[in-house]
């Protein structure tokens, strides 16, 4: 206190000479319309210089914030997007989609082995069932396997023994999709019937013939198409990047027990 | 062109009085003058200014014995050393009121030629009336 009071009045020409200048800027701001609109017009330019850094600086420690906030709008966005697919099926009446997404992280993920597991931040206390679909930003990820309070393992699509219902997106032509356990960006769509003319570079889309996906999710497009004379064997390459996955989707179906019960 | 006569207060103080009262003084004077003149601040802005900076101008135009000094007109100043003193402070002066009043760098050739017309004119008129009331016989 003693060295501010000291400092004051060290320098307490300069301090009413800052004081008078300031009080003149009010003055001629109020006086004159010409110089208000200068000041104004340096006071906006000052703004924007000091603040421009100072944003930068805070934006960093907003991050999380800011990422958490567009998880959520994707969630939203993705649903909306499931919603219009199934709405677009029903064109007589209006017809709630009975999938809705749960957002979850991904905290461990396997691609060394042929039978893949996916470990998610996200268990029975999110929600989370077995037998849920799982989607990633821009593709389908897998199924869940088991849940415990906190987490959820998922079979990978790059799961051996994990089939999927798949269909060819332009001739909506249904087939089996599954991993040979070789390459983690490439899977295979089989049973597909010779009859339909198929392209490379094509998409495969899920079928919506399960409970786990909904019609219309993208898994990847044809690199490679074969032939049995019969069926087709395709070689698809996956949208999702399967080794970096981070944020997912689980899919809740609110219609899952009521059709299981009719396989029994 | 307007010679700024006012701006003998500034020049014609004590140099051994309190600077503090002196900014103060510089301020109301720059006032009234704006209030007179309808101006808005531009007199304010510069005598507050040239009262904050008259000690520099003095150690710069009197020299580094300025302190020995306690009016302009104490004996032992050269008559060069007191000019440059006056035109530096009607100067200044000229300098920000013009500035001030015109606030754009488009105007820049206009504060200048302002600048020096007004201020050869007002030290001619300064330098008249200090030896108008000169006491010297």
């Amino acid at each position: 206190m003693q060295w501010l009071l000291g400092f004051l009045l060290r320098y307490k020409n300069l301090f009413l000479y800052l004081f008078f200048v300031i009080s003149i800027i009010f003055f001629s701001y109020y006086q004159s319309e010409y110089h208000k609109s200068k000041i104004f017009k340096a006071s906006i330019f000052i703004n924007g210089k000091t603040s421009e850094p100072l944003k930068k600086l805070t934006s960093y420690f907003k991050l999380k914030k800011i990422n958490t906030r567009l998880l959520e709008e994707n969630l939203y966005l993705k649903s909306l997007i499931i919603e219009k697919k199934y709405k677009s099926n029903f064109k007589d009446e209006i017809k709630e989609t009975p999938f809705s997404l749960i957002q979850g992280q991904v905290v461990k993920n396997d691609i060394s082995s042929s039978r893949n597991i996916i470990i998610i931040n996200r268990g029975s206390s999110d929600m989370i069932e077995s037998e849920m679909g799982v989607i990633g930003s821009i593709g389908i990820v897998g199924i869940v396997n088991q849940t415990t309070e906190k987490f959820s393992s998922v079979l990978s699509i790059l799961h051996k023994d994990i089939k999927i219902n798949a269909k060819h997106k332009k001739t909506n032509a249904f087939g089996s999709l599954f991993w040979e356990g070789n390459d983690p960006d490439k899977v295979k769509l089989s049973d597909i019937s010779i009859i339909n003319k198929i392209d490379i570079g094509d998409t495969i889309v899920t079928g919506g013939m399960s409970t786990y996906f909904p019609e219309g999710i993208p898994i990847g497009k044809v690199i490679k198409v074969e032939n049995d004379e019969r069926y087709y064997l395709l070689d698809v390459l996956l949208f999702n990047n399967m080794t970096n996955l981070d944020n997912v989707y689980f899919l809740k179906n609110k219609n899952k027990s009521e059709i299981k019960s009719l396989y029994r | 062109m307007n010679p700024s006569i006012y701006i003998l207060v500034l020049i014609i103080h004590r140099y051994d009085l309190d600077q503090f009262n002196f900014i103060i003084s510089g301020f109301f004077l720059g006032f009234i003058m704006d209030i007179l003149s309808q101006s808005a601040g531009s007199h304010s802005l510069s005598c507050v200014t040239v009262s904050f900076l008259r000690p520099l101008i003095t150690k710069f135009s009197l020299g580094s014995n300025y302190e020995d000094f306690s009016t302009p007109f104490s004996s032992g100043i050269l008559i060069s050393n007191r000019i440059l003193y006056y035109f530096i402070i009607i100067l200044l002066h000229q300098i920000i009121v013009n500035s001030f009043s015109y606030f754009n760098w488009i105007h820049t050739f206009v504060i200048l030629k302002l600048t020096i017309l007004n201020s050869i004119f007002t030290f001619i008129v300064i330098i008249s009336i200090l030896n108008l009331f000169s006491n010297k016989e």
